[in-house]
C-alpha cells in the first residue's frame, strides 16, 4: 500500500462512509417494507391452513371411528374439538416462531436456548466501559 | 366437470386433467395425462440440468455447474443443519423431492403449462410418503421409545394426559397441513393470475393496462412463491426427519 502521498482526512472518510451506510440502510428499509408485507401474508396463510388441517383431520378420524363403531356422532364431535385444540397449538407455534418438531414445551425451551446463545454470541458493544476501567 | 365450457374461459379450466394416452388396466384408469406429462418434464429437466452440469467438471465452475452446485449445497446445508450428519443418509430423497417440487412449480408458471403441484392428489401423495417414511424411520431407530415423543417432558402427569393426545394429533395433522400448504398456494396463485388476466381482455385496450400491471407484479410474486413453497416443503421434511432421527 502507498504510505506516501496525502492520506484523505478522517472526517472526509467518515462522512463518505456514513453516506454510503445511509444509502444502504435506506434501500434495505424500503425492501424490508415489501418483504414484511409478503411475510405477513405468508404467516396468515399458514395459520389458516393449520386451523383447517386440524379440524379436517379431527373430523375425518372421528367420522371414520363413528362409521366403524356405529356411535355417530360422538367421535366426530370429539375429533373436531381435539383437532381444533391441536390446531391451536400449531397456530401458537407459528405465531411464536417456534420450530415444527413434535412437542410444544420442547419447542419453547429450544427457542429460549437458541435466543440465549444468540445473545451471548453478539454481546452489545460497550467500548466506553473498557476505557473508563483502564484509567 | 366440463359442462360449463360454453365459450367463456373459466379460471379453473387450467386445472383440468386430460388423458393424452388412454391406458385402462382392469377397470382402473392409468392414462398418461397432461399432469403426468409435466411430471416427466420436471424429472427430465432436473436430470438434464445435473447431467449438463457434471459433464465438464472444472475447478472453476461455469454457469450451469454453479447453478447445480448452489442447489446441491443449499439442500445439503439444509439437511445437515436440521437433522445432523445422521440425516445425510436421506439427503438424496430430500434433494429429489426439492427438485421435483421446484421444477413443478416453476414449469407451471410457463404459459399453457400444467401445474401438477396445484392438485392435492399429487401433494398429498408426497406428504403421506414423507409422513409414513418418517414414522417408519422413527420406529425402526427407536422402537416403542418413539412414543415418548408425544409425552411432554417435565410436565405433571395430569397435564401430560391431556397434552399427549394433542401432541399425537398435531403429529397426525402434519401430512394434511404439508400437502394443503403447497396445494393451496399454487392453486390460489394460478387462479388469481387467470382471473386478473381475464380482466385485461374484458376491460379493453385502455383500462386493461391496470390489471396488466397487476398480473406482471403477481407473476413475479408467484415465482417467489414457487421457490419458497418448494423450500418450505423440503425444510419441513427435514424437521420431521429430525424428530424421528434425533429423539429428544
Amino acid at each position: 500500500m502507498s504510505d506516501h502521498g496525502t492520506p484523505p482526512s478522517l472526517e472526509n472518510v467518515s462522512a463518505r462512509l456514513k453516506a454510503a451506510q445511509d444509502a444502504v440502510a435506506n434501500k434495505k428499509s424500503a425492501e424490508r417494507g415489501t418483504e414484511e408485507a409478503a411475510q405477513g401474508a405468508g404467516v396468515g396463510f399458514r395459520i389458516g391452513i393449520e386451523l383447517l388441517a386440524g379440524v379436517l383431520v379431527g373430523a375425518g378420524l372421528g367420522w371414520f371411528a363413528d362409521d366403524k363403531l356405529d356411535t355417530s356422532p360422538i367421535f366426530m364431535l370429539a375429533g373436531v374439538s381435539v383437532g381444533f385444540a391441536a390446531a391451536m397449538l400449531n397456530v401458537l407455534r407459528v405465531l411464536k416462531n417456534l420450530d415444527q418438531g413434535v412437542g410444544l414445551g420442547r419447542a419453547i425451551r429450544s427457542k429460549e436456548e437458541r435466543d440465549r446463545d444468540a445473545a451471548r454470541e453478539t454481546p452489545p458493544p460497550s467500548p466506553k466501559g473498557f476505557e473508563d476501567e483502564d484509567d | 366437470m366440463a359442462e360449463h365450457a360454453e365459450g367463456g374461459h373459466s379460471p379453473m379450466e387450467q386445472f383440468q386433467i386430460e388423458p393424452l394416452i388412454p391406458i385402462h388396466v382392469g377397470g382402473t384408469d392409468l392414462s398418461y395425462t397432461n399432469s403426468a406429462l409435466f411430471m416427466t418434464f420436471a424429472v427430465l429437466l432436473s436430470a438434464l440440468l445435473f447431467w449438463g452440469a457434471t459433464r465438464h467438471r472444472t475447478m472453476v465452475p461455469g454457469r450451469l455447474q454453479s447453478t447445480a452446485e448452489m442447489l446441491y449445497e443449499f439442500v445439503a446445508g439444509m439437511v445437515k443443519d436440521n437433522t445432523g450428519l445422521a440425516g445425510m443418509k436421506y439427503f438424496p430423497f430430500v434433494f429429489t423431492l426439492f427438485l421435483f417440487i421446484l421444477f413443478g412449480n416453476l414449469l407451471g408458471l410457463m404459459p399453457y403449462a400444467f401445474t401438477f403441484t396445484s392438485h392435492i392428489v399429487v401433494t398429498a401423495a408426497m406428504a403421506v410418503f414423507v409422513f409414513v417414511g418418517v414414522t417408519i424411520i422413527g420406529f425402526a431407530r427407536h422402537g416403542l421409545h418413539f412414543f415418548s415423543l408425544f409425552v411432554p417432558p417435565g410436565a405433571p402427569l395430569g397435564i401430560a394426559i391431556i397434552l399427549a393426545p394433542l401432541e399425537l394429533f398435531s403429529y397426525l395433522i402434519r401430512p394434511v397441513s404439508l400437502s394443503l400448504r403447497l396445494f393451496a398456494n399454487m392453486l390460489a396463485g394460478h387462479v388469481l393470475l387467470k382471473v386478473l388476466a381475464g380482466f385485461i381482455i374484458s376491460l379493453g385496450l385502455i383500462f386493461g393496462v391496470i390489471p396488466f400491471v397487476a398480473v406482471f407484479g403477481i407473476t413475479l410474486l408467484e415465482i417467489m412463491v414457487a421457490v419458497i413453497q418448494a423450500y418450505v416443503f423440503t425444510l419441513l421434511t427435514c424437521l420431521y426427519l429430525n424428530d424421528a432421527i434425533n429423539l429428544h
